[in-house]
């Protein structure tokens, strides 16, 4: 399971391209076309060349976290398994949004609360029938279809990315970021064969790409 | 390893910078909430900026319970404690926020008005809610650890009448404020974090040798180390500012054995009159009176109110600070970092905190507006 969390983890971000500060900042200043929000906020078009918006990478600390992974997840932060994980990271919490201060033991601790709030999303998304496809009482040969995985993905992409939007990616590039390693590893011999290998895919699959919540663009 | 793990994740998550206004909806959102918005109020919050009017959609993201909970609770925690957390339990200060920008009060009479916010005893019956207790923080732990609701668990009542302490300013005389600023020592942190948390600036951005020293307190030493110019050059910089607002809390002290307020009207706290040989010409405290040394000299920056130089008690103090205009800069700047993520340093920012600053004082000091406008007018860099 870990391993293959790893793995999972970090497919899909070099499929999607880097979009760091400096790049964001150069893309935001060559927005044209309407004036933004904040533009119009701000006094009108004759200030949209000064004051186009300027967007830089944060990172989120752990009450953002939590709130997030919630909403994404259905999966409560205030009971186990999450509160749980939650008492033994909080020290490690991100506290700091620049992402400067983003060191190794944050990396850990968020991904261990990814990995928990996506023990919820397979209790009350894919336990729940809500994912065609995916039935995580199978082993994986059997459980975890193409087809399901593909509504899996589908789903990601909605709770994630919350739809289409520009710049985000898109169902196809999230499928073919991790679709591979998944079927890789449903396939392989070593894998489980017991239906709860079906809800490690399933999970590691959520936490790979959960675990990206902390970063965001202020 | 840490740049590589950002760069990736920033790529796979990070909102585009081309905003559309779904994209500015849900970033709205997670700055104002902490969380992205669902999809219902995605689509409300896109189609009022479609529209045309991004406030609307902002004023429907603070509807979202992470904006009281998370936004705000962390925005004024970090007030509460010397070493800046916002990882620290919910207590009465906070609450107390919390309730008044939920209710629209403004946020500079929470610093001079007979206030707090508790939870309602009536919605709460016969459960385990702990009672309102001066001697301890169980109430609002109890809150924060259910996760109940801060919009609706929280009301409005007088402080003098829960706390027992007569004379009240909210939040500067909440049980919260004075475990960390008036347990032991001799008051002055409460005035050093006070120009913190409402002035934005440290004793030792204030400090201005210039001033006369007629208030500085027993306790300080005129030649430290047998040097005057010690003194002279650097302690009485801060100490001609600090020592002459401190006698706003003379009747007030932090009993850490009891773990509340320890207020005696009309009698001024033994400490802050101790070490008397260290200057036995210094100011002797007989009441809680206090002035506004820094009005002439380089602090008279902060636009501090012409009607108000001193005064008695910690109220008029807090009424002060409240109508000084560097108050309202502070606040939007403290606004403005807690919602875009920035120090808010550059040029552009600082201009832009300075008409924050204005539509806060305009709004009537409404914090809840503030932070939706701020929310709409993140713009980081130079």
């Amino acid at each position: 399971m870990k391993i293959l969390n790893v793995i999972l983890f970090v497919v899909p971000f070099v499929v999607y391209g880097c979009s760091g500060d400096s790049r964001s900042k150069k893309r935001a200043l060559q927005v044209k076309g309407p004036v933004s929000v904040e533009q119009k906020s701000s006094g009108g078009a004759d200030q949209v060349a000064e004051e186009a918006p300027i967007f830089r990478l944060a990172i989120k600390n752990c009450d953002q976290l939590l709130r997030t992974m919630e909403r994404i997840t259905g999966a409560s932060r205030l009971q186990p398994p999450v509160s749980t994980v939650y008492d033994s990271v909080k020290g490690s919490c991100p506290t700091d949004p620049s992402p400067d201060s983003f060191d190794g033991s944050q990396i850990v601790a968020v991904n261990k609360l990814a990995t928990a709030f996506c023990a919820g999303y397979v209790t009350n998304v894919i336990k729940k029938g809500l994912v065609t496809g995916i039935d995580v009482t199978q082993p994986p040969k059997v459980g975890v279809t193409d087809a399901g995985l593909d509504n899996l993905y589908t789903d990601f992409f909605k709770r994630f990315y919350l739809g289409p939007r520009s710049g985000i990616p898109d169902v196809a590039k999230i499928k073919a970021s991790i679709d591979g390693t998944l079927k890789e590893v449903r396939d392989a011999a070593s894998t489980p064969a017991t239906a709860k290998g079906s809800e490690a895919l399933v999970q590691a699959a959520c936490s790979t790409v959960l675990s990206s919540a902390p970063v965001i663009t202020q | 390893m840490k740049i590589f793990w950002v760069l990736l994740v920033a790529a796979g998550w990070a909102e585009s910078a081309s905003a559309d206004e779904r994209d500015q909806a849900i970033r709205m959102h997670n700055r104002l909430t902490c969380e992205p918005p669902t999809e219902e109020v995605l689509e409300q919050m896109t189609d009022l900026i479609k529209k045309g009017d991004p406030g609307a959609a902002g004023n429907l993201a603070v509807q979202n319970r992470g904006f009281l909970e998370c936004t705000v609770k962390q925005w004024c925690l970090v007030q509460t404690n010397t070493d800046r957390r916002f990882d620290v339990k919910l207590n009465d200060y906070c609450a107390t926020v919390i309730g008044a920008v939920r209710d629209d009060k403004a946020f500079g009479d929470l610093l001079s008005s007979d206030i707090i916010y508790v939870a309602d005893p009536n919605k709460y019956s016969g459960t385990d809610l702990p009672p309102y207790d001066p001697a301890n923080n169980k109430q609002y732990e109890f809150i924060e650890s259910k996760g109940l609701n801060l919009g609706d668990v929280l009301i409005e009542t007088k402080q003098s009448e829960v706390s027992g302490i007569a004379q009240t300013a909210g939040l500067l005389t909440s049980r919260a404020f004075a475990e960390a600023y008036l347990s032991a020592g001799t008051n002055r942190r409460a005035v050093r974090y006070s120009m913190l948390n409402y002035l934005c600036n440290d004793l030792e951005q204030m400090s201005d040798t210039s001033r006369p020293d007629g208030m500085v307190g027993r306790d300080v030493e005129k030649a430290p180390g047998g040097d005057a110019s010690t003194y002279n050059n650097r302690c009485k910089g801060c100490h001609a500012g600090q020592d002459f607002f401190r006698g706003a809390w003379a009747f007030y002290d932090y009993d850490v054995t009891a773990m509340k307020i320890k207020y005696t009207p009309g009698v001024v706290a033994e400490k802050y009159n101790i070490n008397g040989d260290s200057n036995p010409f210094g100011h002797f405290t007989q009441d809680d009176k206090w002035s506004n040394n820094w009005t002439v000299g380089q602090n008279a920056r902060f636009g501090w109110p012409e009607n108000l130089k001193g005064g008695n008690g910690v109220a008029s103090f807090g009424q002060m600070i409240a109508k000084t205009a560097g108050f309202n800069t502070c606040i939007a700047k403290r606004t403005y970092k807690s919602v875009c993520a920035s120090e808010g340093e550059s040029e552009r920012e600082k201009k832009m905190i300075s008409e924050l600053a204005n539509d806060f004082k305009s709004s009537n000091q409404n914090l809840k507006t503030l932070f939706v406008k701020t929310a709409l007018r993140c713009k980081i860099g130079e």
